[in-house]
């Protein structure tokens, strides 16, 4: 009996192996085709790439025209944009918008409009005596550097906006805020690269202009990380986040800057801190361990 | 050796198979009582999870023994029995049929719409809805169908059913304790619209001219204007003369404009007292939210209190708060408002079960986005075993610990 059986036994048993193979290969042909097809707009390989990342270790908010000389070596591989345009060309556009940008909050308090003085005025009504004093003398400071940089024109941003529109843009990034690069055109790919240059100026604006990417890629990934699934959450440790990321790689986050001045605007108790000592402050122990962990995700986007 | 590596391989290929063929199979749990461990550090044990009002079972067991009865004339809001919190909650649902109607008249399968809105979803890259998905639209089509035929006719368009809904709560009076918090709090959220309305009304700067000089200024300049216009007849090119003399009228009707412009200014006394008004409501309201049991009212009452808008000062409801717990981030409060008042709710019998107007809500993303993750479970267990991130979970508790020692009795 056991002769007879022990063969049968056998050869079940290898057809078993063989289906189970057989499984196998169809699970992981399965699993394979579901795997997402790379963006075929990529036309750049890293080794491409690397010839036309630039050394930005040294970066500052305002445009510094040493750093903004062309430093690219472009091959006959790189694509059409990389070869026209340089990232660190001293682009007016991205100057006159990082200007805007980074002294936001004096543009408001200086503002000759009169809707802007209206809703200064009502403002004014709903200031803590605690505000009033920093906000006094953050106009102060607002005024001497108007008188320092006229050409920032801080009591017209309407006339900085023409002069900004009427400027060519001759970089990448100058193009990408002047809408002559659709950003739409650019794989996620390639605006990953542009981000991982870890250019302060580009970074400083990169919400702005890469939204639609920060919406798809960023955001989704930024609730696997955090483990949390609120929309509107993970919008703002996202913002908390990167403006961290901008102050530790340089950027003005003392309280005089142009953020602090108007989270002192929206909470007294964030009136004369610095960036970092408002998220120690303010936000809550759960808000901090989470822009902790976002921070080390953005570091991976941006380095 | 060979026999048992044989059946680790088979057991593995077993799993693979087993996942590979079950892992689309909907689970669909009818209702649930259990409650994760991280709802327990929260507190949030609850009495009796199976005596959460059931509210469209409800309705549609009302409904099925209405079905005999005759209807009454057209235009009348049909006769129903349903108590005074059933018909705010159907009130209020039918926020979300909006799209069904548009279905129902078009002849389309509402699955149909709820595809449509998967397509664009990028939302963990889930293209089309799952089998639960689908199956809890179904029960939310008829849900809407349901309050359609309860109160509407088949011409009716959705304001004018929503509007008969409105009418059939109102018109039902409140019998039950908790059903005369939830009038008290709806009056209440009444009365402070008219405060802020108000309160908005004075932001408008005012002149301060007597309304004698107000109006002898608005007809000179009416005056100058039509004498300014007179000067030319249109025929012929101006003269030197003409010029000047529109330049002079111009000049006239500037200088007016500047004097009403100048004596326009903003009330701030008239802001502040108003001000004052409002924070002294909001404290009664949440001297009133102590003594409510009543689930519906609590949220609506806590929505209010805690509500923060920028540019307006704290109140002293915040305030408090801000000093007995560590949120000090308005906009992130706005954020665990969303969240922890429901949750309190939910300790107060308000339904959050798999069939709960909140849960249906996550599951088909009729007010948020659609997540699957949240068919079929509790709100206690979606939000803490997939909404909340771990470290968001402690903020949620402290303010849900704060909530419940200030306002249970």
């Amino acid at each position: 009996m056991l002769i007879i059986t022990l063969p049968i036994w056998s050869i079940v048993m290898r057809i078993k192996i063989v289906l189970g193979l057989f499984a196998i290969l169809c699970f992981v042909l399965l699993t394979y085709n579901n795997t997402p097809i790379p963006d075929s707009r990529i036309h750049l390989n890293e080794d491409q790439l690397s010839d036309v990342i630039i050394d930005n270790k040294e970066t500052s908010v305002t445009v510094n025209k040493d750093l903004l000389e062309p430093k690219t070596k472009t091959k006959t591989t790189t694509p059409e944009i990389l070869k026209t345009t340089n990232i660190y060309d001293d682009d007016p556009v991205i100057e006159t918008q990082l200007i805007i940008e980074n002294n936001k909050r004096c543009y408001q308090q200086l503002s000759t409009h009169k809707n802007m003085i209206k809703y200064n005025q009502l403002a004014e009504l709903k200031l803590t005596q605690n505000q009033k004093v920093f906000l006094d003398e953050y106009k102060k400071y607002c005024e001497q550097l108007n008188e320092l940089h006229p050409e920032f024109k801080l009591t017209d941003i309407r006339s900085i906006r023409k002069q900004q529109n009427s400027s060519l843009a001759n970089s990448q990034w100058g193009q990408i805020m002047t809408g002559e690069i659709d950003v739409t055109t650019l794989s996620d790919y390639e605006i990953s690269q542009i981000l991982k240059k870890n250019d302060l100026n580009i970074l400083t604006l990169a919400p702005k202009y890469l939204e639609k990417y920060y919406q798809k890629i960023i955001h989704w990934e930024l609730e696997d990380v955090l483990q949390n699934h609120q929309y509107d959450y993970i919008n703002y440790i996202q913002f908390l986040t990167h403006q961290l990321y901008l102050c530790e790689s340089g950027s003005d986050c003392s309280p005089k800057s142009s953020i602090m001045a108007s989270l002192c605007y929206q909470n007294s108790l964030n009136c004369g801190l610095d960036y970092p000592m408002f998220i120690n402050s303010t936000l809550t122990q759960g808000q901090q361990l989470d822009i902790k962990l976002a921070l080390e995700y953005l570091k991976g986007q941006y380095q | 050796m060979k026999s048992i590596i044989k059946t680790v391989f088979l057991a593995a290929i077993l799993l693979i198979l087993f996942f590979y063929f079950f892992q689309n199979t909907p689970v669909i749990k009818k209702d649930t009582n259990t409650i994760s461990n991280q709802a327990i550090s929260a507190n949030l044990i609850k009495e009796d999870t199976t005596n959460k009002i059931k509210i469209k079972k409800q309705t549609n067991d009302i409904l099925t023994s209405n079905e005999g009865e005759p209807e009454k004339n057209e235009g009348e809001i049909k006769e129903t029995q349903i108590d005074y919190i059933t018909a705010f909650r159907d009130w209020q649902y039918f926020e979300n049929c909006y799209t069904d109607i548009e279905d129902f008249g078009n002849n389309k399968d509402p699955l149909d719409t709820l595809a449509e809105r998967f397509e664009n979803n990028p939302r963990e890259s889930q293209q089309q809805p799952s089998a639960q998905q689908n199956y809890y639209y179904q029960h939310h089509v008829d849900i809407c169908k349901t309050l359609i035929n309860e109160v509407g006719d088949e011409n009716d368009n959705y304001s004018q059913i929503r509007s008969k809904l409105n009418q059939r709560f109102t018109s039902i009076k409140p019998k039950t304790d908790e059903e005369k918090q939830l009038e008290r709090a709806l009056q209440m959220i009444k009365q402070l619209e008219s405060y802020k309305l108000e309160y908005n009304k004075a932001h408008t700067p005012e002149s301060n001219l007597p309304p004698l000089e107000s109006n002898d200024i608005h007809n000179q300049i009416e005056n100058f204007t039509i004498e300014m216009m007179s000067v030319y007849n249109g025929n012929s090119p101006l003269t030197q003369d003409q010029v000047q003399l529109i330049e002079q009228y111009s000049e006239k009707i500037e200088s007016l404009q500047n004097i009403v412009r100048q004596s326009k200014q903003i009330n701030a006394e008239k802001i502040e007292k108003i001000e004052s008004v409002i924070d002294g409501y909001l404290n009664s309201m949440d001297d009133y939210l102590h003594r409510v049991q009543s689930a519906d009212a609590f949220i609506l009452i806590a929505t209010e209190l805690y509500k923060f808008e920028y540019m307006q000062n704290k109140s002293t409801v915040i305030k408090t708060m801000q000093a007995q717990t560590s949120i000090q981030d308005l906009y992130y409060l706005s954020l665990l408002n969303n969240i922890t008042i429901p949750l309190v709710a939910c300790s107060m019998n308000y339904p959050c079960d798999a069939e709960s107007d909140l849960i249906l809500s996550y599951c088909l993303g009729l007010k948020d986005s659609m997540f699957n993750q949240a068919c079929g479970t509790s709100l206690e267990e979606f939000y803490f075993n997939f909404y909340i991130g771990a470290n968001q979970l402690g903020d949620v508790n402290n303010y849900f610990t704060y909530l419940v020692n200030r306002y249970a009795n």
